[in-house]
């Protein structure tokens, strides 16, 4: 077991271990896959994964069936009947408005952005925000279905309570 | 070809949201995986899931059974067939515990997956054994088991019944449902709304920005409650049956018409206490709270 | 670059301004590059690391909150994405703990070049858990749970990376030894 004291020689070679250089051209893969997502200028308000939300399914009512295959034994072909639903957030407020007040508000050095009940709604703002991070990465590595649609509108509520709160401090 | 149709009809989800108007067919693919350990070690069964519905029951065999169904849902079969692939799983043991685990990965160029893919555990276990659930974005129920049981949910339902032994759940961004709850239970909720109903024990409560609705048994042996920003629901059968110490900042306490005038109002400090001694046989709930009322309600 | 002018820079690449958005991926492409390959010791799965990860940046750059420095928000990304692109593979097995023995120690004939070399070779799971513990600075604790591994398994994957290590390290030192 290691006893935890540093090893030098091993500290000094993890110093100076060389830089490794992509490919010249790497920079036109990820242009290429920016350009293909570019939105027209108002749905780029919107973040990206409400875009992808507002096609994606919700099982509401459904009917289900079963169907056992001859093939390989431990797996199972179904089908589903699923209604189409896209959702939106009852009501939010936009990000980018959101961040522009707050940051005229405090930039004068506002009493109120030192106050230990603003410094904790932030922090809880910014464990709200990782969270919403997540789900999209969820959305994007395991698709969207009910489990996630739930999660984002926590997140979205909880954003949303989060940041009436500021403003409401914030206009005194 | 064995035909199987099992249909369900689900409600309607409510309102607030704008409704599109196609319906489509998926294609369901399953893979299931099933598993005996037949030794039982010392540390029980750990499970580590992501996007899962997660089923540990407690039974009287002696062996563990895991099964575990990946399954991945798209229009075009083969597709959902081709991304079952993106779903991983792991069964392994350290010296005295099972780890169960899953994860989604994509192999192919880092392109969006295009199904919906989720795991569902169901997992048969020594009521006795100890279990460690974690999940995120589904479901945990848990049922059954005498043992000592830890869970950690981040976005998920979490559902207990006939849990006797110590319990320590931690769920966040989730809904809490338990029954039947014996035992030392410690509960720790943000952002959580729960519903424990015929508890008994020592129970043991912190909740932040959660609604929380509490049925206790006769049988219960104490209840503390830290709540704050959330609402605190406490039903009894009798109002005398138990011994009360309850206190709330910035907001107001309920209580039955006839046990009003035992209510305490400090106007400087705009705190309410409800303080009642019943007898010293009888278990003592104590419940504080901030900035959101509690609301005690007696069935008789 | 101080911070004012990574301030405005951010500003720009959250407005898709696609200069803005390629001096920012100049600024830190080699080390992250380093980072992803070490991680995966794959040169083209490096750069599907490095396009997602890349990605990733630009889409979620207006949650960065200024709180540490924009590198290692991007590393973060980075290390993720890298760990998703190498984990999937050697899943389906039982894991054995290896029992720990004496402490590893290197001596000076360990340069930073021979490291980069010796570490590409290593089996992945150890390599990774090296990388992640001894050059990027993680907690085991933090790389049990990035792996979902348990942090003893963190652990005895660090020295059984050192071990190698040192085993490869005496082979190259010798053969120094005997061309001289």
């Amino acid at each position: 077991m290691s006893t935890g004291r540093k090893d030098e020689h091993l500290a000094q070679a993890i110093k100076s271990l060389p830089e490794h250089t992509p490919a010249g051209d790497a920079w036109e893969g990820i242009l290429n896959e920016l350009e293909g997502e570019t939105k027209p200028e108002k749905q780029r308000e919107i973040g990206w994964w409400r875009y992808a939300a507002a096609l994606l399914l919700i099982a509401s009512a459904s009917l289900v069936i079963y169907t056992i295959q001859s093939g390989p034994s431990d797996i199972h072909f179904g089908e589903e009947l699923s209604e189409l639903m896209g959702s939106l957030p009852a009501e939010s407020v936009a990000d980018e408005e959101f961040e522009t007040f707050r940051d005229e508000e405090c930039s004068g050095f506002r009493e109120v952005c030192e106050l230990p009940q603003f410094k904790t709604l932030m922090t809880e703002l910014t464990a709200v925000e990782a969270e919403v991070v997540n789900i999209a990465e969820m959305i994007e590595t395991t698709g969207y279905d009910e489990f996630l649609y739930k999660a984002k509108n926590k997140a979205d509520q909880e954003t949303i309570r989060i940041k009436k709160e500021l403003v409401k401090l914030l206009r005194g | 070809m064995k035909l199987i149709i099992g249909s369900f009809l689900f409600l309607m989800l409510g309102s607030g949201l704008q409704k599109a108007h196609a319906q489509q067919k998926l294609q369901v693919v399953t893979k299931t995986i099933e598993k005996d350990l037949p030794e039982v070690l010392d540390s029980g069964i750990m499970i580590k899931g992501r996007k899962a519905e997660v089923t540990v029951t407690g039974w009287e065999k002696n062996f563990i059974r895991v099964e575990m169904d990946l399954i991945a849902k798209h229009a075009n079969r083969k597709v959902a067939l081709e991304e079952l692939n993106y779903i991983q799983y792991a069964i392994s043991k350290n010296d005295d515990q099972y780890i169960l685990r899953n994860m989604f990965y994509s192999t192919a160029k880092r392109s969006k997956v295009r199904s919906s893919l989720s795991v569902k555990y169901r997992i048969f276990i020594p009521v006795n054994q100890p279990v460690v659930v974690s999940n995120e974005y589904g479901v945990i129920d848990l049922l059954n088991l005498y043992g000592s049981v830890e869970l950690d949910g981040n976005f998920c339902d979490v559902n207990l019944e006939r849990l006797f032994g110590n319990v320590q759940a931690k769920v966040t961004y989730g809904e809490l449902i338990g029954k039947n709850l014996d035992g030392i239970t410690r509960l720790d909720l943000q952002r959580t709304d729960m519903t424990l109903e015929g508890f008994a024990g020592d129970v043991s409560i912190k909740n932040l920005y959660g609604t929380i609705d509490l049925w206790p048994s006769t049988m219960l042996k104490a209840l503390n409650v830290q709540s704050k920003h959330g609402r605190v629901g406490l039903n009894v059968n009798k109002l005398d049956a138990f011994n009360y110490d309850v206190s709330v900042n910035g907001s107001f306490i309920d209580l039955p018409e006839a046990e009003s005038r035992k209510l305490s109002i400090n106007e400087l400090d705009n705190s309410y206490s409800f303080k009642v001694e019943n007898g010293l046989s009888k278990a003592r709930i104590s419940i504080e709270n901030l900035l959101f009322p509690v609301k005690i309600v007696a069935q008789n | 670059m101080n911070k004012a002018e990574e301030r405005r820079l951010i500003k720009k690449c959250i407005r898709q301004d696609r200069l803005a958005q390629r001096m920012l991926y100049e600024q830190y492409k080699n080390a992250m590059f380093s980072t992803a390959y070490r991680i995966t010791s794959d040169y083209d799965l490096s750069h599907d690391v490095m396009q997602e990860g890349f990605i990733k940046v630009f889409k979620n750059l207006e949650r960065f909150r200024g709180t540490g420095t924009l590198g290692s928000w991007i590393k973060t990304i980075i290390v993720r994405a890298a760990i998703r692109a190498v984990q999937g593979l050697h899943l389906h097995v039982e894991i054995e703990e290896r029992t720990m023995d004496a402490e590893v120690r290197f001596d000076d004939n360990l340069t930073g070049q021979l490291l980069d070399e010796l570490l590409l070779g290593l089996p992945d799971k150890c390599r990774v858990v090296f990388q992640l513990i001894e050059v990027e600075g993680y907690a085991h604790k933090e790389v049990a749970e990035l792996l979902g591994i348990t942090t003893g398994t963190s652990k005895s994957q660090l020295h059984y990376a050192k071990r190698l290590l040192k085993e490869k390290l005496q082979n190259r030192g010798y053969e120094h030894r005997k061309k001289g």
